[in-house]
């Protein structure tokens, strides 16, 4: 039964950490073709979302599942899960930030296909 | 633009693959030795040698035990000039009597957007928690006084700029003089440590445990069941209150805005 359930943990570990892998190759290509600063931020967060969070959650599962590392397990797999709720929470606040902060910095949305934060200013 | 990308790509390239090739040839000079050292296997076999304590320095991480007992001067020597240089930002920002609440009218406004303000509510008391923790630890798990009191600046720098640094000063009730004050109770137990052993009788300045040359009382190994690594854990706390509330007040200097500063010079 248990052996079941840490090959299930190691399966999916490894798959969000191939998915975390695509997110950072997805965010970098996003970095460097996306066209303005707001579309380049929004890129960054995947990598550090899809590229950080998911790869630690995964390593979160294969760390329950290695046996042979025995109590020192529970050290890794809550260390892992920690850093990720932490990255997951603070992560959007600071590219929030940056992008809020640029936005009244007048940083030009050059292609600009809307823009709700300037139509909700000129209405107010 | 496309031909230039293509340069820049080549050239990075280039440029990376020359610094591989030299290091891999052993065209950057002298490599260190690839086995350990005398000097390091000093410290190794004596830093924690439960057996023979005569060289010993009851602390099981390495790096604290040389930086506070076997190179503990050199420490010192740090510590003083970071005084230093705090103080002299001090005495430059000496005109900045700032009134606190001339702005808290326009308090709400102040700061950050509401989604930045919420996490860095949840982020502070954990930075300081980590920051607490990995002082306290500092003679058992990798980390120390310095680390730990830069964590806690860090801690404050994010309230300042997500609050501005009125909260710190109406809401934390953390006014510039309190932590100048923590930060001079920092130096003084330094001090105080430091030459607890001269008044004891020792020939060695710092002395945490007995030296075969200078066999005066050695400062406990433990306080009960805690294990404070003689001295280590005190200095490491001290510098921690030193090194924290320094960084915090210079970044509390920095953030007085450019206006008040010209009223007062008015004045």
């Amino acid at each position: 039964m248990w052996e079941v359930v840490n090959q299930l943990f190691l399966y999916i570990g490894m798959a969000l950490i191939v998915v975390g892998a695509l997110c950072d190759l997805i965010g970098a290509l996003g970095l460097l073709r996306f066209p303005n600063f707001f579309v380049r931020i929004h890129a960054a967060t995947v990598g550090v979302i899809g590229g950080a969070v998911y790869p630690l959650f995964g390593l979160t599962l294969i760390a329950f599942a290695c046996d042979f590392l025995g109590y020192w397990r529970w050290l890794f797999a809550s260390g892992s899960f920690i850093t990720a709720i932490i990255i997951m929470f603070t992560a959007p606040a600071g590219s929030h930030a940056l992008a809020r902060g640029s936005h009244r910095g007048r940083v030009p949305v050059e292609p600009k296909v809307c823009d709700f934060l300037e139509e909700d200013k000129g209405r107010s | 633009m496309k031909t230039k990308d293509v340069v820049i790509g080549i050239t990075t390239a280039i440029l990376l693959l020359v610094i591989a090739i030299a290091i891999i040839l052993g065209g950057t000079g002298w490599t260190p030795l690839t086995e350990i050292r005398l000097l390091a296997k000093f410290y190794l076999e004596n830093c924690f040698n439960l057996f023979d304590k005569n060289y010993w320095a009851a602390s099981p991480e390495a790096v604290s035990a040389m930086l506070w007992d076997y190179r503990g001067i050199d420490t010192y020597y740090e510590t003083a000039v970071f005084f230093l240089a705090v103080i002299s930002g001090v005495a430059l920002f000496r005109i900045a009597e700032v009134k606190v609440g001339a702005i808290s009218s326009m308090r709400r406004e102040l700061g950050l957007s509401i989604i930045v303000k919420t996490v860095t509510r949840i982020a502070f008391p954990l930075i300081i928690t980590v920051s607490a923790s990995v002082a306290l630890h500092g003679h058992l798990t990798p980390g120390g006084g310095f680390q730990s009191g830069s964590m806690m600046a860090v801690a404050f720098l994010t309230a300042i700029a997500a609050f501005s640094r009125y909260f710190i000063e109406e809401n934390l009730k953390l006014t510039k003089d309190n932590f100048l004050t923590l930060r001079s109770v920092g130096l003084i137990t330094i001090a105080i440590l430091a030459l607890a052993p001269i008044l004891a009788g020792s020939i060695a300045l710092m002395q945490n445990q007995a030296k075969p040359w200078s066999s005066t009382p050695s400062f406990p190994e433990a306080l009960g069941i805690l294990w404070t690594a003689g001295s280590i854990f005190y200095y490491n706390l001290a510098e921690f209150l030193t090194v924290g509330a320094g960084f915090t007040l210079l970044f509390l200097l920095i953030s007085i805005p450019e206006e008040e500063f010209r009223r007062i010079l008015r004045l």
